[in-house]
């Protein structure tokens, strides 16, 4: 008889406590067996859910989403309100995603370099003093184009007449 | 990234000898062309950090938002039109167009420049096109702006580059105090999908935020469009592998700008309400010192290109003297006003025109919002929304790839340096060992007298080993000064030896 009871108040008191931890956090969360850091001492061995995950709602410090005395996880740079934010989507796929996205800026680089530079309409500038040489610093790398003496078609006819 | 530039100067002042600007400037020249171009890419990282250039970009959007979780408010908003227009985020514009002298010496430098100019500015207009905070469109537009400005002067046309960050000051102000006087009138909403109809409440503010938004399409004759517009006429005018890449992603971001902020305009001003009830009750229009400002901004977002277009990009223009050097080689004005073809000229104008009108026709047809929602239906539009709306997801991969790394590096060195080897040996493992040794030595004390007797003994014969073994070593006179090192690592050992707790396991 005893022992009956004793059995269903250890169920009613595992349901409860079932109870306080899924109101706790409405997230599932599955607990996985570890062995404590030793490095936590007597420190509380908290579980590993970041605060962007808890409900948003209800709580005695609503932007940190935590109650009043509430102890704070050993990784509370990470997993607190100002830790990095829960990737919307899998990372792995983000990264994907993104290298898509530069491969296609740098195939449409590839594609502009080789198909689509327009042809220069006209001779590219000339300038006097051979290409403003000394005007630029008197070395022969930097000048600008230098000035061409070409004979084109339209003097040498009028040469002609 | 401001190490990369501290790195710049460091380079400039080792290769020059000075970092005074007349000294770098004449002797830039006759460098090596390897040093001036990693001196240029050095303080190109400094301004893509400070100007929001890929993939330096995250931090300004960031800045306007609310961030999703908190309670608190953002940035204000005239801080925002202060820094995010006019100041901060052209400062690393400045940098580069300053740098000038130094820039035109390297030709790979200037089409790295273009080239990150180039993709900015259509990387942000695509995320703009997608975004629902009111401010983060518009820094979206920020950084879209800041690429054409980067893009000018990676095509060596810093005159043009300085006049963009004119304009774009001026219509960008406009656009964020009209945000800022739509949010505030608004119940503080920033959010464009619970807004609608509010011309009708705000009808000066719709006039200021109608003329920011056409000055930065680049509408003919308003004061964008002698700055952008130029700059893709330059792009192209280059007839180079750079700038035709510049003027078709700038074209192209020419109609996104307009889509853009032809579809703020919409949600936020035309279309049918969307918010509560009571904030339009109590929307109103802003008082006379936010109006002041607004009106001398719409004014001159309309006159100021029309009427300072020629002294800043005029022709044979000596307005910035030597301030600005561009090499003659790289001089394209003369192209870009003369030898293009007319339809080149006008496409820009005509993709803004389409951009706008497009806008305008899906947020207010029926046909073209049942087109929009159902664009998110299929699998590839809601993968493609979620990408751009995430502004290409850079912010999960740095998060993951590079600050989970940062973090965890941080954790390594908490747990096993701070609270690991340098507590072990330094207070905790000092307190721990001198403990264990008095523990130790205090049982010693026995009792016994033939005990006593042996550690007498032991102590002698210590003795006498510490005070001859320098003989037996080498055979030299006894020195004890000398020879304190022999004591000082006798007494430590005895005190280490002693703390161990293996006397304690004996006795367990």
């Amino acid at each position: 008889m005893s022992s009956s009871m004793s059995r269903r108040l250890a169920s009613i008191i595992s349901r409860r406590h079932f109870n306080i931890v899924s109101r706790a956090y409405a997230t599932p969360v599955t607990y996985k067996p570890h062995e404590k850091d030793p490095q936590l001492g007597d420190y509380p061995d908290l579980p590993w859910v970041s605060s962007q995950e808890l409900p948003a709602k209800g709580w005695w410090d609503q932007q940190m989403r935590r109650n009043f005395g509430d102890p704070i996880q050993e990784y509370d740079e990470v997993l607190s309100m100002w830790g990095p934010d829960i990737p919307p989507v899998p990372p792995q796929k983000a990264l994907f995603q993104l290298s898509l996205a530069i491969s296609a800026f740098v195939g449409f680089g590839f594609l502009c370099k080789y198909a689509l530079v327009p042809e220069r309409p006209t001779v590219p500038r000339e300038y006097p003093y051979s290409g403003l040489v000394r005007e630029l610093g008197g070395l022969e790398e930097n000048k600008a184009r230098e000035e061409t003496e070409e004979i084109d078609e339209i003097s040498l006819l009028c040469h002609d007449f | 990234m401001d190490m990369g530039l501290s790195i710049g100067f460091f380079a400039l002042f080792a290769l020059f000898g000075s970092i005074d600007y007349a000294t770098v400037f004449s002797l830039a020249p006759f460098m090596n062309e390897t040093a001036i171009t990693i001196i240029g890419l050095l303080l190109l990282t400094g301004a893509m950090a400070k100007s929001a250039q890929i993939p330096l970009h995250s931090w300004l959007p960031g800045s306007m938002e609310v961030k999703r979780f908190s309670v608190n408010k953002n940035l204000p908003t005239p801080v925002s039109a202060l820094i995010h227009a006019a100041t901060l985020v052209t400062a690393g514009l400045y940098l580069l167009v300053r740098s000038s002298p130094v820039l035109e010496y390297s030709s790979t430098a200037l089409l790295v420049i273009t080239l990150v100019g180039a993709s900015t500015a259509f990387f942000a207009a695509t995320c703009g096109l997608v975004q629902n905070d009111l401010k983060r469109i518009i820094a979206f537009s920020t950084i879209s702006q800041l690429g054409y400005m980067v893009m000018a002067v990676g095509l060596s046309q810093y005159n043009v580059a300085l006049m963009h960050v004119v304009n774009h000051a001026f219509f960008k102000a406009l656009l964020f105090l009209g945000a800022g006087a739509v949010i505030h009138s608004f119940s503080d909403q920033q959010d464009v999908r619970k807004m609608g109809g509010l011309i009708q409440f705000l009808p000066f503010t719709y006039t200021a935020m109608l003329v920011g938004s056409l000055s930065l399409l680049a509408t003919p004759w308003l004061t964008g469009f002698y700055s952008k517009d130029l700059i893709i006429e330059l792009a192209y005018a280059q007839y180079s592998f750079s700038g035709t890449y510049a003027f078709i992603l700038g074209s192209l971001t020419a109609g996104l700008t307009a889509f853009y902020s032809f579809r703020l305009i919409s949600l936020v001003f035309l279309t049918v309400p969307n918010g509560t009830k009571s904030a339009y009750l109590h929307s109103h229009e802003a008082s006379t010192a936010v109006i002041i400002p607004l009106f001398i901004l719409a004014l001159f977002s309309i006159f100021f290109g029309y009427v300072f277009s020629d002294l800043f990009v005029g022709v044979g223009s000596d307005f910035f003297g030597n301030a600005i050097f561009t090499h003659p080689r790289n001089i394209s004005i003369i192209e870009a006003e003369f030898s293009l073809p007319l339809i080149i000229k006008l496409l820009p104008a005509f993709l803004s025109l389409i951009g706008a009108s497009l806008a305008v026709f899906i947020y207010h047809s029926k046909n073209g919002s049942q087109f929009i929602i159902g664009l998110t239906d299929t699998a590839l539009g809601k993968k493609v929304y979620t990408f751009l709306n995430g502004k290409y997801l850079f912010d999960v991969v740095y998060n993951n790839y590079l600050i989970a790394g940062g973090l965890n590096i941080g954790y390594l060195i908490s747990k096993l340096l701070d609270r690991g080897v340098i507590e072990l040996i330094g207070p905790y493992g000092l307190s721990n060992t001198l403990t264990n040794t008095g523990v130790n030595f205090s049982k010693l004390d026995t009792g016994v007298i033939t005990t006593y007797s042996l550690y007498i003994t032991i102590g002698l014969l210590s003795l006498i080993f510490l005070v001859f073994t320098p003989i037996l070593l080498d055979n030299s006179i006894i020195i004890i000064k000398e020879e304190m090192r022999l004591v000082i690592i006798y007494l430590a050992a005895l005190v280490l030896v002693s703390s161990n707790s293996f006397l304690n396991k004996k006795e367990n």
